[in-house]
């Protein structure tokens, strides 16, 4: 396991706090990147400088995290939330974060068996009966959370078989550690042109931070990478692809056909294996935006194979996120003026 | 003294011990109480004895607290390599997706699996209990193959909880029920009494109190208590007559449960202790559910008996709560009852 991936995951940033990653992030680029620029949305953007800064290719991996807002404090001092894109029903029985004036363990419980009748256990907790117990009396309560206050899954990485892991935020800080993995190994290389490695802010409830990442940069091809679900118990095989099998190719109108030869021509080249995955319209990626930033950039979607998205739990294994890290820097060293030729060619258009 | 008190709570809700493994948890007890017992025994069921003062005169007493937890088992390898899995004791099914868990004696880390939020429909997150039986553990394994001589039918599974401090002035951790109770006895044990004291550290609890059953006909004593982590629902939205007891008011006692009623005279001479201590004691306010107190006394002719407990938020979770200050309550008005029991029966 990457080092990073313990750092990352270990902190906390749901969308909007994303700036508590950047102290990490600083660290880990100093003497991989050239340049870093804090946007005012909170992206972090580092650039690796080529021979030529006439082009740009650009990485995309964002920083922010899912989690539930608090929302209303009761008299006994427990606090009710709000939240968004997760199944309500892993909250019963888990340790969480309150990020109020600091950092508060809490527990959402549920009562007993011994007192919950049959009719009870046979519907999901809704939301409006998730409490959070914090073990502080109600007045202080009221001074340390104010409301809109941000509630994450408690941290801790549980290290599986096959260098596979479990823990929270793999989606994306996974995705993280891949671009700062493959600015590692370009450390030494010389590139064509300038890599962008783009870690933006808000993917999980807007995009803005591709937006404004895209307009920053003016890339000429833009790579969203994120995670992708991987197969599951239960799930038919084709929703997943599999855990171990190497990085998904997303495959459909998101992605130009010029970025998506690149990426097959050099995945083959270097033996890493792949699977590709169809999406129409919209992806789930920072690469819907980023393909409409401006006049347009050609997009691709890289993805780390993941079990149990958007849970506490979030399974993957390291061999994906290491085979994803030399695909991107397989695809930077194979963004050359050749292939800019073929992107701007007349046969291409 | 505080932090060695907290530093055993640590060690024992940290031991793993579904009904039928608490090996670890015995070991533990026998090394803390070494030196303070005249003897260990342990029968067929399992039951850990620690024996003080069995030659000396005066009716005996038990001091009874239940060594096993709620957690899972392994009932199945499927041949991808995940862990179909059944309850050990009474769970809330919806308190199991997501959960970080250890497997088997070799503490395996696996996950319990939950299908990515995208992959379910609206119908399903919002009227559908997964039950235990579509459950997985996933514990990164490629294949059942790769298993072999890991995880065998059978094996505990435990959830993965570490513990801490918590609040102002909580304990967190997993398995309150019972290892507080096991604390409780711990102290009492090591105080020395003019009478004969039989700590019965029970095994099989949580799946019909089957230790106490019959450790207390191998040792059957005049006066049994049974010390618990018990239910307090004094939490979210619940109603107050609906809490059972609460957290920080001190120690609980049992009047009726759904298997016994507790002998009057012993409950009302240790609320006197209580009074006259002023140590907070409170009511349970269920007259429902079941503890090794009931096994105990209908041991042979009968047993006067009484059941006290620690109030535990969460209780059969992945995760629960303590105070501190109740745990030291009932250690202090325990030790103050069974000094003036010395006295009275004597």
């Amino acid at each position: 396991m990457h080092k990073l991936v313990e750092r990352l995951t270990s902190a906390y940033a749901v969308s909007g706090d994303e700036r508590r990653l950047h102290d990490i992030l600083h660290g880990a680029l100093g003497g991989i990147a050239d340049e870093i620029h804090d946007t005012p949305l909170g992206n972090l953007i580092a650039i690796r400088k080529g021979r030529s800064s006439e082009h740009s290719i650009l990485f995309a991996a964002h920083l922010d995290e899912v989690g539930a807002w608090v929302t209303r404090i009761n008299d006994k001092g427990f606090l009710g939330i709000h939240c968004r894109s997760i199944d309500e029903r892993v909250w019963p029985g888990l340790q969480v974060v309150v990020h109020g004036t600091e950092p508060l363990p809490g527990i959402i419980g549920l009562k007993p068996v011994h007192v919950m009748s049959h009719d009870e256990m046979d519907k999901p907790v809704g939301p409006d009966e998730l409490w959070i117990d914090v073990g502080l009396p109600h007045e202080q309560v009221l001074t340390m959370v104010p409301i809109g206050s941000t509630v994450t899954f408690a941290a801790g990485i549980s290290k599986l078989l096959n260098e596979r892991f479990a823990g929270k935020t793999l989606d994306d800080r996974l995705c993280i550690v891949a671009l700062v993995e493959a600015l590692e190994l370009l450390k030494d290389m010389t590139l064509p042109y300038d890599v962008v490695m783009a870690f933006t802010v808000q993917e999980e409830i807007t995009g803005n931070g591709a937006w404004t990442s895209g307009y920053f940069a003016h890339p000429d091809v833009a790579i969203a990478v994120d995670v992708t679900h991987a197969d599951t118990n239960g799930v038919p095989d084709h929703k997943t692809i599999p855990l171990g099998g190497g990085p998904g190719v997303v495959v459909g109108p998101v992605v130009n056909d010029c970025v998506l030869d690149l990426i097959r021509r050099r995945a083959r080249a270097v033996e890493i294996p792949t699977s590709e995955e169809s999406c129409m319209s919209y992806s789930g990626t920072d690469a819907d935006e980023l393909q409409l930033v401006g006049s347009g950039i050609a997009a691709g979607v890289l993805s780390i194979p993941l079990r149990y998205m958007h849970s506490p739990v979030e399974t993957a294994d390291q061999l994906d996120v290491d085979r994803t890290a030399r695909l991107i820097t397989e695809v930077a060293k194979g963004f050359d003026a050749a292939f800019i030729g073929e992107l701007y060619g007349t046969d291409a258009h | 003294m505080e932090q060695t008190r907290i530093e055993l709570l640590k060690k024992l809700t940290e031991a793993r011990g579904i009904s039928g493994h608490e090996d670890e948890v015995a070991i533990i007890l026998r090394t803390e109480l070494e030196e303070h017992v005249d003897r260990f025994e342990r029968d067929a069921i399992k039951n850990l004895f620690a024996l003080k003062g069995m030659d000396k005169p005066g009716p005996s007493v038990m001091l009874n607290a239940h060594m096993d937890e709620v957690g899972l088992y392994v009932i199945h390898i499927t041949k991808e390599g995940y862990l179909r899995i059944g309850k050990a004791g009474g769970i809330d099914d919806r308190l199991l997706l997501g959960k970080k868990v250890l497997v088997g004696n070799d503490r395996l880390p696996g996950v319990t699996a939950i299908k990515a939020v995208h992959l379910s429909t609206h119908e399903e997150i919002e009227n559908t209990v997964v039950k235990v039986d579509d459950i997985v553990v996933d514990v990164g394994a490629k294949s059942d193959k790769e298993l072999a001589g890991k995880v065998a039918i059978g094996d505990q599974i435990t959830f993965d909880t570490a513990f801490g401090t918590f609040g102002e002035g909580y304990l967190v951790g997993k398995a309150f029920d019972d290892r507080v109770g096991c604390a409780v006895v711990v102290e009492l044990l090591k105080m020395d009494w003019p009478f004969p004291v039989i700590g019965m550290f029970s095994t099989q609890e949580e799946v019909g109190t089957k230790g106490a059953r019959v450790g207390a006909w191998r040792y059957t004593p005049s006066i049994s208590i049974t010390v618990e982590g018990t239910i307090a629902a004094d939490i979210g939205e619940v109603k107050d007559y609906q809490e059972v007891t609460n957290l920080g008011a001190g120690t609980v006692l049992t009047i009726k449960d759904g298997g016994m009623i507790t002998d009057h005279r012993l409950r009302n001479q240790l609320i006197e202790v209580a009074k006259a201590n002023g140590l907070p004691w409170q009511f349970k306010r269920m007259p429902a559910g079941g503890t090794d107190a009931r096994s105990i006394q209908l041991a042979k002719t009968g047993v006067r008996a009484l059941a006290v407990a620690v109030p535990a938020r969460y209780i059969h979770s992945p995760v629960s709560l303590i105070k501190f200050c109740d745990y030291e309550n009932t250690v202090s008005l325990l030790s103050k009852f069974l000094a003036q029991l010395a006295t009275m029966e004597a």
